[in-house]
């Protein structure tokens, strides 16, 4: 591919992205990831949309907020990986301490300890990450809960990830060892970069005639998707054995699917055009979609509250300057002096592109539910209690088949002073202790978090780091 | 909005920093370095002896026939104007006495030199002469000749006319070069007939008419049997690196064919005959040797349309020649006599001045052959690149494994030292860990004791170990390969001749393991 690809996939995958709202364990906003991404039971206004929309009805009437870039933006972003801490990275990327003739730092030698001791990092896989979300503009207003309430959004979400093979850091290391079956199925590489546009409603439901609940609210949002860049890998089923006379068994197929805005300019090497790269805010978006959210949240006894929902369900048809790059053949190498033998090899791993007329990607669906309880006695001021469960039903960025439970905790002892936390376990993070503080105004609200104080703590021993910020003006 | 944007991310970044504070990071990210075994095949290749032996100018590969040729030598063709054939040195001449002088034809033949018969001929040179002898003391004689058969350059009927004074001799001649000849229809003997008148005094008028020194163009007729000398030619046989061999192979099927040709336009040329053939092999360092056939192959006769071909080509049932071609001589030098209608039939048969005789031999030997143990060696410079230096620098070991399946019926011994600018060896590649030796051995295939063909290739297996202090000679200092090369032919003894056969394979399985270093940059 050309090398334009390789930036935008790598910038992709390496450099994003889980956003406001986003999946069963994407990053969200700022308050939410200081209470561990717990937020089914426990939002409102704007950091409703995306979860519930019907949590816009536990906001006060006649009431408007927004958020935008002033004056703080609504980013948050997480970086890392599930295998290399600092401490380990320093240890095999920091060089031997001595300096060669040329004043260059010396790469470590790495004894077979070290080799088995990097090999043992990538035990449970080697995942690299970056997510990052950012929305722009967000607005809501609740009028009265027969009126209901009202939001628009607009949210980017940049996400990818990429999982090493196991058996090629095995290869990397230890070489081939004749007969074993170096399976590289495990790889995976999966990004995109994707603007959604969001419209919400929700009302209270008195029709329903019931004396249990202090109130029932539903909402509903609608979601215009575009599209501006994926990529992912479609299947691998490739695998290396080293056989009898050390001939190299190879069984290669696989395909990577993307699709890139045309305003990237030239991005296929198959590609012959000349055009050129024009990006801009609005870029003509290489694949468009539809999708809906909906939920129903109840409260009770005051200090209850209860959340159900399903978001994100619909799909992105990406139909503009889509590829496919496959590759497929089995085949043996007897002889590396074969140039026919070693351009098969290399035409096989490498494979061909071709464009396609589209593909579809699902939203990540995900099943919301959750619970919370605002606790004012026994402790100076208020502090919410919110325990979460998010079930995604894919894994597209942002999402995990693996349930995540979450549980929250949100004491307010000044009024002005929001300190949170909460712990996360599940999903493709596994635990996390979130940590966050919220300086309330009156009109105008901070946040600061990060959903992995743990890794904070841990100093160099960390292997990935969190950080939220935003900021919401309330009328 | 991408400021907008750009701000949002340097926000988090920041943000993110911060609260990473008390996280280093090395000053300098450089890869680490480690070796890596890598389990690989080499090589896995079958190569024929055509593929082995290529071309080369002492060998042929016949792949339709399966056969090789380890000497297959050029033609070697001597070539042999007729020239000296179709001349007439000698003189003819006839003397007509006491001629009537009353002006009548007197009618008479003048016979051709060395009694040739012309029915026709085309001359490049030749005289005619005429002398008149006039014996009267008072008239003087006329003498006038016509040749009906003689027709000049000019188109003129060849006339000549001689006046001779009282007691006196008179020659005129005529040159007849450009004329032709066609014998009367008319004509009784050989040779040119001439119509004379005299006038003068009576019984004292007489002639004398000579012929000589004819050199024609063409000629059909008879002419006497003449030799055309003999011819004597050295060739070079071109062996190269075969030279090597002498003293230590039998070549069992040696050929020599011979051909001749007798080139010429007319469609029924002259005999040409061969005597006293001698081809002889020659060592430049001396010693000679003669090619004998059973039956003495000395004389013979090309056939009526001008071409001989040996029925019965040189082997080694009828002749020496395998002890010859064994001999291995540098030079092959052949000598014979050419002998131009050598029976001197009187037949009528033609020649033209641009005839050739034409005669040439070839040597093949097929390669069914014995080779006793032999050595050689080799000097081969090593021509690698600074950039493949520095790759096999990152080699911390070798370990090479040769599977062997050796087809050709010939037993190898290869011993490669390596050498650095001045010569001087560094270490020897080719040590054999399994086998313990300084030399890879590839065992030649087993042969049938009875019809010395191959039976079934043999397998041998060895393997070559390289430490990191000989990949890291090999990669700084090693320029030369001395290489060191010994052979056997593989029957049931040193002289058993077996067969060789240019589709007989070799098949290598080269594999094994390379300790290297990985090392990345900054």
């Amino acid at each position: 591919m050309e090398k334009t690809i390789y930036t935008l996939a790598l910038i992709l995958s390496l450099s994003f992205c889980a956003f406001a709202q986003f999946g069963s364990v994407g990053i969200v906003d700022a308050k939410s990831m200081s209470l561990g991404k717990t937020y089914n039971a426990n939002t409102d206004g704007i950091y409703s949309i995306g979860i519930n929309p019907a949590n816009m009805m536990f906001s006060p009437s006649s009431h408007f907020e927004f958020t935008t870039v002033l004056p703080l933006p609504a980013v948050s972003m997480k970086v890392g990986d599930n295998f290399m801490s600092f401490d380990d990275f320093n240890y095999f990327f920091g060089g031997d301490g001595t300096k060669d003739a040329n004043g260059n730092a010396n790469g470590r030698v790495l004894t077979a300890a070290d080799k088995q001791r990097l090999f043992n990092l990538f035990s449970n896989s080697g995942n690299v990450f970056m997510n990052a979300s950012i929305t722009p503009f967000a607005a809501m207003y609740k009028s009265n809960p027969s009126v209901g309430a009202f939001a628009f959004s607009m949210a980017d979400f940049i996400g990818g990830s990429f999982t090493v093979p196991k058996a090629l850091i095995d290869l990397g290391l230890n070489g081939n060892t004749p007969q074993q079956v170096y399976s590289f199925n495990d790889v995976d590489a999966q990004g995109w970069w994707i603007r959604e546009y969001s419209l919400s409603y929700a009302r209270e439901l008195p029709e329903i005639d019931q004396t249990i609940f202090d109130k029932i609210s539903v909402g509903l949002s609608l979601k215009m998707v575009q599209g501006f860049a994926y990529f992912g890998v479609d299947h691998v089923n490739t695998s290396l054995q080293t056989g009898n006379g050390n001939n190299l068994n190879i069984k290669s197929e696989w395909m990577i699917k993307s699709a890139f805005s045309s305003d990237f300019g030239k991005v296929y090497d198959f590609d012959t055009s000349n055009a050129s790269s024009k990006v801009g805010p609005f870029l003509t978006p290489a694949g468009t979609g539809l999708g809906i959210d909906f939920g129903v949240a109840a409260a009770y006894d005051q200090v209850w509250r209860f959340s159900l929902s399903v978001t994100d369900i619909g799909k992105i048809n990406w139909n503009q300057n889509t590829a496919e790059y496959s590759g497929n053949g089995n085949m043996t190498i007897t002889d590396l002096t074969d140039s026919t033998q070693r351009q098969q090899l290399q035409d096989s791993l490498k494979g061909k592109g071709h464009l396609t007329s589209g593909f579809t990607t699902d939203l990540p669906t995900a099943f919301r539910m959750g619970v919370s309880y605002n606790l004012t006695q026994y402790v100076p001021g208020s502090i919410l209690l919110a325990l979460d469960y998010n079930q995604g039903f894919n894994n597209v960025p942002g999402n995990s088949k693996i349930g995540r439970w979450s549980l929250g905790a949100d004491w307010a002892p000044l009024g002005w002073l929001n300190v949170r936390t909460g712990i996360s376990v599940g999903g493709v993070d596994g635990f996390g202790w979130a940590l966050g503080l919220g300086l309330d105004t009156g009109v105008l609200e901070f946040f600061f978090a990060t959903s992995d104080m743990n890794q904070v703590v841990l100093g160099n021993s960390a292997k990935m780091f969190t950080a939220s910020i935003g900021s919401r003006w309330k009328f | 909005m991408n400021k907008i944007l750009l701000n949002q991310y340097i926000y988090a970044i920041l943000i993110a920093v911060i609260i990473q504070g008390c996280v280093s990071l090395p000053s300098d990210v450089v890869m680490p370095q480690w070796n890596t075994d890598l389990n690989v095949p080499f090589a896995t290749k079958s190569y024929t002896l055509n593929d082995i032996i290529g071309s080369q100018n002492y060998i042929s590969i016949s792949s339709a026939q399966d056969s090789v040729y380890l000497i297959n030598s050029d033609q070697y063709s001597q070539s042999i104007g007729v020239g000296a054939f179709i001349k007439l040195n000698t003189v003819g001449t006839v003397n007509v006495p006491d001629m009537a002088t009353n002006g009548s034809v007197v009618e008479f033949t003048v016979p051709f030199p060395d009694n040739a018969t012309i029915d026709s001929a085309k001359f490049s040179s030749g005289t005619l002469k005429i002398t008149g002898h006039n014996k009267s003391a008072t008239t003087v004689a006329h003498i006038s000749i016509s040749f009906p058969g003689i027709v000049l350059s000019n188109g003129k009927q060849a006339v000549l006319t001689v006046n001779v004074r009282t007691n006196s001799d008179s020659t005129a001649s005529i040159d007849l070069t450009g004329a032709t000849y066609k014998a009367p229809s008319t004509q009784f003997f050989p040779g040119f007939d001439m119509q004379a008148s005299a006038s003068g005094a009576p019984n004292q008028v007489s002639m004398d008419a000579y012929t000589s020194d004819f050199v024609f163009s063409s000629i059909t007729g008879y002419l006497p049997k003449r030799s055309l000398g003999t011819q004597n030619n050295k060739f070079s046989l071109n062996l190269g690196d075969a030279s090597k061999y002498r003293g230590k192979v039998n070549l069992k099927q040696a050929t020599l064919t011979l051909q001749g040709k007798y080139k010429s336009s007319s469609p029924k040329p002259f005999i040409v005959g061969v005597n006293n053939l001698v081809i002889q092999g020659i060592r430049n360092s001396g010693g000679t040797m003669n090619l004998s056939y059973t039956t003495p192959l000395d004389s013979f006769r090309f056939d009526a349309n001008g071409n001989f071909t040996l029925q019965t080509p040189y082997t080694e049932s009828n002749s020496n020649i395998t002890s010859f071609i064994t001999f291995l001589p540098d030079v092959i030098n052949i000598s014979a006599e050419y002998t131009m209608n050598p029976d001197d039939s009187q037949e009528e048969r033609s020649a033209n001045s641009t005839d050739t005789v034409f005669f040439t031999s070839n040597f093949s030997t097929k390669s069914y052959l014995a080779i006793k143990q032999t050595s050689f060696l080799d000097t081969l410079k090593l021509d690698i690149s600074q950039d493949v230096r520095d790759q096999i620098l990152k080699g911390q070991g070798v370990a090479a494994t040769a599977n062997i399946q050796n087809g050709i019926p010939l037993t190898a011994w290869v011993k490669v030292t390596l050498t650095d600018q001045n010569y001087k060896p560094l270490f020897v590649v080719t040590r054999d860990t399994i086998n313990h030796a300084d030399s890879i051995n590839f065992s030649g295939a087993e042969v049938d004791t009875n019809t010395n063909d191959v039976k079934t290739p043999r397998s041998s297996m060895t393997t070559i170990n390289l430490d990191s202090a000989q990949i890291n000679q090999l990669a700084k200092y090693a320029h030369y390969a001395l290489v060191s090369v010994t052979v056997n032919t593989s029957g049931k003894d040193d002289t058993t001749a077996v067969y060789i056969k240019s589709k007989d394979l070799i098949t290598l399985n080269v594999f094994g393991h390379v300790s290297y270093r990985i090392k990345g940059g900054k």
